[in-house]
């Protein structure tokens, strides 16, 4: 049996988005996962039979950080780690690295002080150079760091209502990515009339869910959602830890959410989100991941734009692609939920595009990464597919059989990547 | 074939499998009694591992390795500049960037690459193929038809071969006999498949010798010299002293233990060179090349023996341990087919009579030297060859003889001395 380290030093969306990577191992031998100490509970309901090490990152003093760190770095030495994957770019989790000789270092490794990449991890960093045509999934760039891993449609189970009400993730950490107070509660209102339609709800209620920064959010959206339909919202703003989130996640007919971590908790679970992409957020690398989600993804020209940039396409003091959601065809569309050519044409979508979620198999039984599909074009669907030909080409030559060979796109490689030694994968 | 010795730039790779492919192409091309100017790509290996050891970040190392192939190039550049050569051919893997490609087509240089990897491992070739004129594989279908669809027209099947100046049975010392010798042996990486079919065999005398065998506990005890890299010549000795070479061709997956690939590979022809017996796993083109004898389907004439199951691998290990002549007898009958159709001699008459053949004019036509009447024809031979040795074209003058003769470092040849003697004389008493 072989012994895994995972580093992911990065949010509670991050450590669910490193499942499949976790998964693979797991089939191979133990694993251990490094992250900040205040997700621990987390890891432990997504991740129960692997070993949990949480860090002291958050609110600790130095002396806390050494000694503590000290503790923990002593013990990751005596586990003779067999493979060490390092998920995060950030100098933090470089450090440890550290730790570790470098052989055994996957994905970055180090080097004399300096951070090294193996070729995979370089093909990520070109490929995001160009972040409108990104061909993979967070979850698949991490997943596919190993040798061996599992098929991409077996991470999450398929996704399906268990009808006992809508949930409605507040917001996001940063605020651009979230749609305002007065947009989110049209569209909460229009899911759940779209939902009784259905009559699919076995329960009426209509689950705010965040952590106490979101009260203030909560509050705002109460006053713009129409009071008959008070009686069936529950806030549970700030009143539930991760179990409770679980609980009630799991019995959902259906989760709306921007780009969260609680969107992938809930994809883990098996629960439908139906999301909302705007801003920096970009459902072609952080998506729900699993069959059957959908997403509503903004598309304009600046799509998706840089978080630490300031907007560059502002209307009616706020931003374009928070507009688009707020368009009356986007509500129409929200509401009939007939995405078909037809009736996208007769009520046309500015600047959205809906997608919903897919695997294709190979026939091994094996699916190389998640797609997503839309009866709308996108002026970079056919580079996004030839880059995601190209790296399952790239995969193909060293991971798993049967994996078609495509014709190998020139942006993505370099003539150094064929000539000089590389470290793979 | 050709009226003249023709002119080649080989190019080696930096590292890898194709590099001492490379060397028997060069030693086989000179033995067809034509010149060769390898560039020696390995020698710039240790400065690519210094740039990799410098204390930077990864996006200036990206930048420095990407100049640091742009400056191979242009070194093959600067050689086949100099050599003005017939050909250049190139290895898997040479740092030829696309630019210097161009290049050459530019200056109507003939290029050629023989590709003796995978081309399911290496997908790079959709990137190069078409840059070369001409493009020899160790695979048929569907990799030619792959490369017709990316306009590559002039690709050819060239499987592998063996050196048999090189690869050659070794007298061992008792001592050698005595470390080398085992019942089976296996002479090669670990592999993923290897690691696995091997798990089947550790009853027997067993012996494993290479690199990348690390991590696998059940192996260990079997793994000679402690997985150090062997060398070629100590490969000999290995295969020599073996009474029975395991040849398991590689795989990364181990879902299939035989993978029953397409592409034979270069141990196949070694092993029958060495004239020891092997025992191979078989592939859809090794018909082709050897008379291939199962136990269910046993060949009088075999020159192989092959196996297509870890199963049948179990029977022939035990049915030819107990037939030291009938191993001796394949042995020979494999060496003997080498010997005549096998070694990269015959691969490169081949290679270059493809090109002959495909390329009008070529190789072109070299003017020829003008003697003064009173030389005599011998002298005019003598002269021509003495040309060639220094690369100088045939047609340059006696100035420019005499400029190369003084840059020579080391001893001069008995003409060469005469020349600059001749060239002191002319000064005074012409």
């Amino acid at each position: 049996m072989q012994n895994f380290l995972v580093i992911q030093l990065a949010r509670f969306g991050d450590i669910i988005q490193s499942k499949r990577l976790i998964l693979s191992l797991l089939e191979q031998g133990n694993v251990t996962l490094l992250i900040d100490n205040s997700l621990e509970a987390i890891a432990k309901i997504v991740y129960p039979t692997v070993s949990i090490i949480g860090l002291p990152i958050l609110k600790a003093n130095q002396q806390t950080i050494f000694n503590e760190c000290k503790k923990i770095f002593t013990y990751l030495k005596t586990q003779n780690f067999d493979e060490v994957y390092p998920l995060n770019h950030s100098p933090l989790c470089q450090s440890i690295c550290t730790l570790f000789s470098p052989e055994i270092l996957k994905g970055y490794t180090r080097f004399q002080g300096y951070n090294r990449q193996s070729l995979w991890v370089k093909l990520a960093f070109r490929w995001l150079q160009n972040r409108q045509k990104t061909p993979l999934n967070l979850v698949d760039f991490w997943g596919l760091m190993t040798n061996n891993p599992i098929s991409a449609h077996k991470v999450n189970p398929k996704a399906h209502g268990n009808g006992y009400g809508l949930g409605v993730v507040l917001s996001g950490q940063n605020a651009r990515r979230s749609l305002s107070a007065e947009n989110y509660a049209k569209i909460i209102k229009i899911v759940f009339e779209r939902l009784q339609k259905q009559n699919t709800l076995k329960e009426k209620t209509i689950f705010l869910l965040g952590t106490n920064k979101e009260e203030k959010f909560a509050q705002e959206l109460l006053f713009y959602l129409p009071t008959s339909l008070h009686s069936n919202i529950k806030n549970t703003a700030g009143k539930t830890n991760f179990s409770d989130l679980k609980e009630i996640l799991e019995q959902l007919e259906l989760l709306l959410s921007p780009d969260t971590g609680t969107c992938h908790f809930a994809a883990h679970l098996g629960t439908p989100v139906e999301g909302f992409y705007l801003s920096s957020a970009n459902m072609f690398e952080t998506g729900p991941y699993g069959m059957g989600h959908k997403i509503w993804q903004a598309s304009l020209s600046c799509s998706p734009c840089k978080e630490i940039e300031k907007c560059s396409n502002q209307k009616q003091n706020t931003t374009s692609c928070a507009l688009a959601f707020q368009h009356q065809h986007f509500l129409y569309h929200l509401l009939h939920n007939k995405l078909d050519i037809e009736n996208l044409q007769k009520k046309a979508l500015e600047n959205i595009i809906p997608y919903t979620s897919k695997f294709y198999l190979t026939n091994e039984n094996f699916s190389f990464s998640q797609t997503w599909e839309s009866p709308l074009p996108n002026l970079f669907d056919k580079q996004r597919q030839n880059e995601k030909k190209t790296l399952e080409t790239y995969c193909a030559s060293y991971l798993l059989p049967n994996l078609t060979q495509y014709k190998v796109e020139t942006n993505l490689f370099t003539e150094t990547d064929w000539i000089l030694p590389q470290q793979k994968p | 074939m050709f009226d003249r010795p023709l002119k080649i730039v080989l190019v080696l790779p930096l590292y890898g499998g194709s590099l001492p492919i490379g060397y028997y192409c060069a030693d086989a091309l000179r033995e067809l009694g034509h010149q060769v100017k390898i560039f020696q790509a390995p020698e710039f290996l240790n400065a690519h591992t210094a740039l990799r050891q410098m204390h930077i970040g990864q996006d200036k190392l990206g930048q420095l390795e990407q100049s640091f192939v742009q400056l191979l190039s242009q070194a093959i550049y600067a050689l086949v500049d100099e050599v003005k050569p017939d050909l250049v051919l190139a290895m898997a893997q040479a740092p030829i960037n696309r630019l210097l490609l161009k290049k050459l087509k530019q200056d109507a240089i003939p290029s050629a690459m023989w590709f003796v990897e995978d081309y399911q491992v290496f997908p790079y070739w959709q990137i190069f193929a078409p840059l070369y004129d001409y493009f020899f594989i160790i695979q048929k279908e569907p990799f030619l038809s792959k490369l017709k669809e990316i306009n590559v027209q002039n690709a050819f099947y060239l499987p592998m071969a063996a050196d048999i100046n090189f690869h050659k049975k070794q007298t061992l010392t008792p001592e050698e006999q005595q470390f080398y010798q085992a019942d089976l042996s296996f002479m090669g990486a670990g592999y993923p498949n290897r690691r696995v079919a091997f798990r089947a065999l550790l009853k027997y005398d067993f012996k494993i010798w290479g690199s990348d065998w690390q991590g696998d506990e059940l192996l260990a005890k079997y793994l000679q010299k402690n997985g150090e890299r062997i060398s070629p010549e100590e490969s000999l000795k290995i295969y020599s002293a073996t009474k029975i070479n395991l040849n398991l061709h590689s795989s990364i997956h181990t879902n299939n233990l035989i993978s029953h690939g397409d592409f034979v590979n270069p141990r196949t022809f070694e092993l029958a060179a060495i004239n020891t017996f092997q025992l191979v796993d078989k592939r859809q083109l090794m018909d082709e090349h050897f008379i291939c004898s199962s136990l269910t389907n046993p060949r009088e004439d075999a020159e192989l023996a092959t196996f297509d199951s870890m199963e049948e691998l179990q029977e022939n290990i035990l049915f030819y341990l107990k037939n030291p002549e009938l191993r001796k007898k394949i042995a020979q009958n494999a060496h003997n087919r080498v010997k005549k159709e096998h070694t990269y001699k015959h691969r490169m008459q081949t290679l270059l009579s493809t090109i002959k053949e495909h390329t009008p004019n070529w190789p072109k036509p070299i003017k020829q030297t003008k003697f003064a009447d009173t030389i005599t024809h011998d002298t005019q031979e003598e002269l021509q060859e003495l040309l060639t040795q220094l690369n100088l074209p045939l047609d340059c003058d006696f100035k420019a003889v005499i400029t190369q003769l003084r840059q020579k470092s080391g001893e001069l040849s008995a003409p060469e001395t005469a020349l600059l003697f001749l060239s002191e004389w002319k000064k005074f008493y012409s």
